[in-house]
């Protein structure tokens, strides 16, 4: 082991693979900054750049790149309340709000750093349990992804505030559009009204850009002309303020760190799904709800480590058993069998010292998050004095080619503005957007799984309480809906008609 | 501007029957006992209970009858109006005339409409426009491989 660790070493340290990070960093930065253009999107776009590298320098480049770009899609969610990738806009209305209050340092800093120490100890876990994580994820059946995913569309609830019904409401407008396209059984096209672009279903980015930038651009317009005067932030530098948030919420740091790298090993559960669950775990463990939503740094930092976390947790069944955990490692074991290297069970036996070297470029790739969180800062200050005059013109076209550039057709936009009009309503009536994202993100996985479940088993509901996986989740799951129901029964009762009145 | 819970729950509930009504029209799978109108199904109930709820608590805290529609001071209409407005036209100018005409002019077009609206100084505007338009077309159709049309201008890029 000791001799693979030191050969690893000696191919992480040559000169093409340093350049490679650094150079697929600042093309990660780039791409994840611009709203529209994910973190697949950027390794993607890697490729063709892959073949000429050596096979660490290709891996090196491909998981720099996205480390950045997800790290960096937190700062248009930020500055600009457009979330760069979905798993931003979990955190991105408490991020906006500290950076109304003058506090942009320390929210790219706090980003970059979560991200360092969720990437860090992702990789941490990556090597000591990747072959124990992989078999437990294999063990899963479509009724235990039923039951996960039905987990992961509660969080609506957590995430929606106090209102239920409202929550619940947004919630039903996301998985209605999630039904859209294709049904996954049978083929037949649903809500799709004879045009084919729909038939794949809603694009989700230029969906999220329709829901989160339009109607901040419709806001910047209908503004009278300013520049953005933002009050000073609480004294103390960004550093410091960085090392207190550390100190104070280093639990839900560690819990999403680890929470993420769990879910990111599950197959197709992404940093996306990651974070909007660590974020809504940790309001419901929070002990100062009343700060949330109004600019407070504790689902950035939950959120932030659990989405870089993702990234190193969906290596772990690529490596061990060249199944891909998201996209990306997807695109990274092609290039891996394009290299001549086959990932599985005997990669570590065979090609141990490729292994090592993977994780040390997990260890460099997530640093690297720190320099460039720091020109994020420097960027920050410019895009913040910028008139809003110029801003609002200018992210209507990055929102355009944004969407445009996601399917390189024009339906992206169609899509855009659909939805855009549809948050434009949902913001007039305070139905919260978060419950319809989850919706969206999620739906798909719950149809699929339970059709599947429900064929499996010609329709015999008690076999989704069979297997003991999915008992336990089953029962977890019924457990929550019933203990929400009962609150919200409870909470009626109690109110008296002048109380609601005056909530109203 | 403001909608009343009465107004949105009402609307999520007329949705929801509509989801109900089409879905029984979905064809069955035989030998199936559950068919592609399932999840779509479900969704639909639940827009009708959250959609009622949200209806019922509407006009139970609504002393007499709800204002369903709260419309904001005339001037800011006018201004959200012209937003509005502008943002729909720019992304249906694109949608129907990118190709022909091509991205790039089109993009042209709207910086200049927007800066000239908003920021009212021409010449700045005009710099602006033609500066960002050219930094668009660099990031996403050099640098980025996107390819986005150019329409009258394909020759000359």
């Amino acid at each position: 082991m000791f001799s693979d660790l030191m050969g690893a070493a000696v191919l992480v340290a040559s000169p093409d693979t340093l350049l490679s990070i650094v150079v697929a960093s600042f093309f990660g930065f780039v791409v994840g900054a611009l709203p529209g253009l994910t973190a697949t999107m950027a390794v993607a776009l890697l490729i063709p750049i892959t073949f000429l590298l050596s096979p660490i320098a290709a891996i090196a480049s491909i998981v720099s790149a996205a480390a950045m770009s997800i790290f960096a899609g937190d700062i248009p969610g930020a500055l600009l309340r457009i979330p760069g990738t979905p798993a931003s806009a979990a955190y991105m209305t408490d991020a906006n709000a500290l950076v109304q209050k003058g506090e942009a340092g320390f929210v790219i800093g706090a980003s970059a750093v979560f991200g360092t120490i969720g990437g860090i100890i992702g990789t941490v876990i990556l090597i000591a349990a990747s072959p124990l994580l992989a078999n437990f994820a294999l063990t899963f059946s479509s009724f235990e992804f039923f039951w996960l995913g039905c987990l992961g569309l509660s969080c609506a609830v957590l995430v929606a505030g106090d209102d239920l019904l409202k929550g619940m409401g947004s919630l039903m407008i996301g998985l209605l559009i999630a039904c859209v396209g294709m049904d996954y059984t049978t083929g037949f096209p649903r809500f799709t009204f004879g045009s084919w672009a729909l038939l794949e279903g809603i694009s989700f980015i230029p969906a999220l850009i329709g829901m989160f930038a339009l109607p901040e651009i419709l806001r910047l317009l209908s503004q009278e002309a300013t520049v953005r005067k933002l009050p000073e932030g609480a004294p103390g530098s960004a550093l410091s303020k960085i090392g207190r948030a550390g100190r104070r919420y280093w639990w839900p740091s560690l819990r999403g760190s680890v929470m993420g790298t769990a879910i990111g090993s599950l197959p197709g559960a992404g940093a996306d799904i990651a974070a909007w669950i660590s974020v809504a775990v940790t309001r419901r463990a929070t002990r100062e709800p009343e700060k949330w939503g109004k600019g407070h740094i504790e689902p950035i930092v939950a959120g932030g480590s659990a989405n870089n976390a993702a990234l190193a947790g969906a290596w772990i069944p690529a490596l061990v058993f060249a199944i891909p955990g998201d996209t990306i490692t997807a695109i990274a074991i092609g290039v891996l069998y394009l290299k001549g290297v086959n990932p599985g069970p005997m990669v570590f036996l065979e090609n141990g010292q490729m292994v090592y070297a993977v994780f040390l470029v997990f260890f460099l790739a997530n640093l690297m998050l720190i320099p460039f969180g720091w020109l994020g800062i420097r960027m920050a200050g410019l895009v913040l004095r910028v008139p809003t005059t110029v801003i609002a013109p200018t992210l209507l076209i990055l929102a355009c080619l944004g969407a445009f550039a996601i399917n390189n057709d024009m339906s992206g936009l169609l899509v855009m503005i659909g939805l855009g009009v549809l948050a434009a309503i949902m913001n007039a009536s305070a139905l919260p957007l978060a419950p319809t994202v989850l919706g969206i993100v999620m739906g798909k996985i719950v149809e699929q799984n339970l059709m599947q479940s429900l064929i499996s088993t010609q329709g015999d509901l008690l076999a989704f309480f069979d297997r003991p996986g999915s008992a336990v989740l089953g029962v977890l799951t019924l457990a929550l809906w019933g203990s929400v129901v009962v609150r919200a029964v409870y909470g009626l009762l109690r109110k008296s008609p002048s109380a609601r009145r005056a909530q109203s | 501007m403001h909608i009343h819970d009465t107004a949105i729950g009402a609307l999520l509930a007329l949705l929801g029957v509509a989801v109900i009504w089409h879905v029984g029209s979905f064809p069955q799978v035989v030998g199936q006992s559950y068919g592609p109108d399932l999840f779509p199904r479900l969704t639909g109930i639940g827009l009708v209970i959250f959609g009622g709820g949200l209806v019922l608590r509407g006009v139970r805290t609504a002393e007499g009858a709800p204002k369903l529609l709260t419309m904001p001071g005339t001037v800011t209409l006018r201004r959200g109006t012209l937003a509005a407005l502008y943002i729909l036209a720019s992304v249906f100018a694109i949608v129907l005339f990118g190709e022909t005409v091509g991205i790039q002019i089109l993009v042209f077009v709207i910086l200049l409409v927007g800066l000239l609206a908003a920021f009212r100084r021409p010449v700045m505007s005009l710099a602006l426009a033609v500066g960002l338009t050219v930094a668009f077309d660099l990031i996403f159709r050099m640098l980025l491989r996107v390819p986005v049309p150019s329409g009258l201008l394909t020759g000359v890029l």
